[in-house]
């Protein structure tokens, strides 16, 4: 599964995970923007920054990124959540996305994403 | 008769009445014819059929006799004897011895005699028989006379008496009747007079009346007797009777006089004295308190139901004497005592109080103590007795010790709780609550009593539902157990766990309710705080899964064989070990700054002196600890190999302090290696370096700053300070 061409936005607060993202994104063929550890600096990569689709984690430590989630689908890029807390997601306030649950293989979450963006 | 007398000279009448005026012997003047001239004031009285005028031969039996005497008496010179028939006062003839004496001559000449007259012996005691009978008819008229006055006298008496008077005779037919019976018994004389008595006497008098007559005609003198009689108008009627019989003046009983009395108005009274005694007696028997009455012979007569304990070793109760009974009750010299009291009390009518006296008794052994009292009163037989009221404070303070310990225990109980106890009034307003309550609420007393427990509840927690409350008062629960937070004076919130029952009354009507409280505050911590683990265990355990996937591809990445990728991975791992570690142990609040390098650096350090500490005490919190943590291992690692712990004498010291900074306060921390090989920057960045470089600073938004001087390599951490 590729990812080419795409501009892959990375919200994600823990650090590891971040850099795995990254090298697994950029494996799939696509540029990556990020990642972003905080709902401000990924707001500000959204204004900035050409993206085509997003990874987004959910608890960002000291934050939730429900406003991120509902910048990016009004600005109607497709996205995945990629969380250990997929509880959080029951709230009807969330925008409606694909669910990738943490710990997953990188194949896996790029195949998700993948069919997201071809949606 | 023919009047036939002659003019007397005056010397002889005067001579006449002179010698015969004071004679007790019946004196005539007579003719020779026998005619009475005049007679003396002894005639009157013996011969009341002679006066003058008389012929003597017309009252004489044998007047032959009688002219014959008067002859011889007018021959004769000087006094003749002789004897005469005459009738007398009593019209029987009668002899009377007579002198005879020529006194004189009439006008015509003829002679005048004086005769001398006197009973001869035969005539004495036939004129005293006359006599006799004349006193027996003067008594018999002046026994009249008086019985004449005194049955008018009585009469009178009869007549106006208030007392009904009546008499019958042996045939019980009614003789006389008074104004007092017509009263009474509502008949008048007129109609009753005649006819029988019975119509007044009750069927069941009957046979009483029959034995009053028989013992009256028997000559018995009764006694007023209490009966009943009937009236006129059907009522009865109480009264006294008292018979006497009636005797003619041979003293033969010819019939019966009845005095009546209407005693009904004595017989009410002593009926209602008698029941009024009867109500008093029922009441001391009955009564529950301590009393006792003793009579006039000192005997007990009256023993309340409330005093039978106290006389149960004396056995006749009721008649024994008392003085007796006090002895069984108690010893010497309180017996004597307490006879002396009573004793006095009967005989001067004082009372006495005794209001504490204590004594043990003589046949139980126990201390009993009593407040009495005595006092003089006439009892229902009439004589004055000896009431004694007593009160046994021995129970009363047995049963107050009782109830003061059971207060205090309450009070105890309810003062010293460690829960909070309210009694609320079934309109919501309090009866009472503990201190304890006061605390738990942070309120003092008055402020509480302001307040209801309604309006300390959190608005959001319910109060008793009307469904609960009526369970408990319908009696189908006994009790409400739930969970509510209250808002303390504070503002702060309390978590009391609440159990409501409810309080009946004596007559099982619900009274109010019991409020218990007990702080749960801690157990709800600790209920919160556990959800708080779980929910961060399983979020941590995800995340650090995907975290150690994630480094375990980053170190494979930089690896450059299957051995350096096991150890370097290993490394890591354990590095993020020490910190979780930490954390776990903690609780996740936070790790000391320097337990976390002590831990971290303890498997490099070798030797304590290549290790310098210096700082306050600081404590990280859960995501400074492990990004700091992995840095530090980062750190370590690197010294090991290639910095001043890679050589025997290189020194690491670690530094940190507080410090402030436009944007607030900042924790500075610096790593600083020294005595280590010359330092060269290198040429490719490793998974290390950027742990050691990015990691903190995008965790932590903190500034990084990795220097390599030739003297040896330094990493400087700015941290900002949120709280």
């Amino acid at each position: 599964m590729r990812l080419d061409h795409q501009h892959v936005l990375i919200v994600e607060d823990e650090f590891f995970i971040a850099l795995d993202l990254e090298d697994s994104v950029r494996e799939a063929g696509a540029n990556v923007v990020g990642p972003a550890a905080n709902v401000k600096d990924a707001l500000a990569l959204l204004d900035a920054e050409t993206i085509t689709a997003a990874i987004l984690d959910v608890n960002l430590g000291r934050e939730l990124s429900l406003a991120v989630a509902q910048r990016l689908e009004q600005d109607k890029i497709p996205f995945i959540y990629h969380s250990g807390q997929t509880a959080l997601l029951g709230s009807p306030a969330w925008p409606k996305a694909p669910v990738v649950n943490k710990p997953a293989m990188p194949i896996a979450l790029i195949a998700a994403l993948a069919e997201a963006i071809r949606k | 008769m023919a009047v036939n007398i002659l003019p007397l000279p005056n010397s002889v009448m005067t001579a006449f009445e002179i010698l015969a005026a004071s004679d007790p012997r019946a004196c005539l003047l007579v003719n020779a014819q026998g005619i009475v001239q005049s007679v003396n004031p002894a005639v009157k009285h013996s011969l009341p059929g002679i006066e003058p005028g008389t012929d003597m031969m017309s009252v004489s039996a044998s007047p032959d006799l009688v002219a014959e005497f008067l002859a011889q008496c007018a021959r004769t010179r000087g006094p003749v004897p002789g004897s005469i028939v005459l009738t007398g006062m009593d019209g029987e003839p009668n002899d009377w011895s007579c002198h005879g004496g020529l006194v004189g001559e009439a006008a015509d000449g003829s002679a005048l005699i004086i005769l001398r007259l006197q009973l001869s012996e035969l005539g004495k005691s036939a004129f005293a028989k006359l006599n006799q009978k004349i006193n027996a008819l003067n008594s018999e008229i002046e026994w009249r006379i008086r019985a004449d006055q005194a049955t008018a006298h009585l009469a009178a008496i009869v007549a106006s008496s208030t007392d009904a008077i009546y008499s019958k005779d042996l045939d019980d037919n009614i003789t006389s009747w008074n104004e007092g019976a017509e009263r009474m018994f509502g008949y008048s004389a007129q109609e009753i007079v005649g006819t029988s008595s019975r119509s007044l006497i009750p069927q069941d008098g009957r046979a009483e009346e029959a034995m009053i007559l028989r013992r009256v005609t028997a000559g018995e003198t009764l006694e007023p007797i209490e009966t009943v009689r009937l009236c006129r108008n059907g009522n009865l009627l109480d009264v006294s009777i008292t018979p006497s019989p009636i005797k003619n003046r041979d003293g033969e009983i010819i019939g019966i006089s009845k005095i009546v009395r209407d005693i009904s108005v004595r017989k009410r009274i002593e009926r209602s004295l008698s029941a009024a005694n009867k109500t008093f007696e029922q009441l001391v028997n009955n009564s529950p308190f301590g009393i006792y009455c003793i009579d006039a012979d000192f005997r007990i007569a009256l023993v309340s139901a409330g005093a039978q304990k106290v006389f149960e070793n004396v056995r006749p109760l009721i008649g024994h004497d008392f003085s007796d009974a006090l002895r069984i009750l108690w010893p010497e010299p309180i017996a004597s005592e307490f006879i002396d009291l009573f004793r006095h009390t009967l005989e001067t009518g004082e009372t006495y109080h005794g209001p504490n006296t204590v004594e043990n008794r003589n046949d139980t052994a126990e201390q009993e103590a009593y407040d009495w009292k005595i006092e003089r009163m006439i009892l229902s037989d009439g004589r004055p007795g000896v009431v004694c009221h007593f009160y046994d404070l021995s129970e009363h303070q047995k049963f107050e010790a009782a109830l003061r310990e059971s207060e205090q225990r309450f009070r105890g109980t309810f003062e010293n709780a460690s829960v909070g106890i309210a009694h609320v009034g079934l309109n919501g307003q309090w009866l009472e609550f503990n201190d304890r309550l006061c605390s738990l609420l942070g309120y003092t007393r008055d402020e509480l009593l302001q307040r209801t427990l309604d309006s300390v509840r959190h608005p959001d927690d319910h109060a008793l539902d009307g469904e609960q409350v009526d369970g408990l008062l319908s009696g189908d629960v006994t009790s409400i157990q739930c969970e509510e937070r209250y808002i303390r004076k504070d503002g702060s919130i309390i978590w009391l766990g609440v159990s409501v029952g409810l309080q009946r009354d004596d007559a099982d009507s619900p009274a109010y309710l019991i409020h218990v409280a007990r702080d749960v505050s801690d157990r709800k911590a600790a209920q919160e705080h556990h959800e708080f683990l779980m929910h961060e265990l399983s979020h941590r355990s995800k995340n650090q899964l995907a975290v150690i996937s994630a480094m375990a591809r980053q170190t494979a990445r930089s690896a450059k064989s299957l051995d350096d990728f096991r150890g370097m991975f290993e490394q890591r791992l354990h590095g993020l070990a020490v910190s979780i570690d930490m954390l776990v142990k903690q609780g996740w609040g936070g790790v000391p700054l320097r337990n976390l390098i002590n831990k971290q650096l303890e498997a490099f350090k070798g030797s304590d002196d290549r290790l310098q500490c210096e700082g306050l005490e600081v404590t990280l919190n859960s995501t400074a600890a492990e990004s700091i943590g992995l840095a530090l291992h980062e750190l370590s690692t690197n010294c090991l190999k290639y910095g001043a712990w890679s050589v025997p004498t290189g020194t690491v010291s670690i530094i940190w302090e507080f410090r402030s900074a436009d944007t607030g306060k900042q924790l500075f921390l610096q790593w600083v290696e020294r005595g280590g090989p010359p330092v060269i920057q290198p040429t490719h960045r490793g998974f290390g370096q950027t742990v050691i470089e990015h990691l903190v600073a995008q965790k932590l938004d903190a500034k990084v700053e990795l220097s390599y001087p030739t003297a040896g390599l330094e990493w400087t951490l700015l941290l900002p300070l949120g709280d």
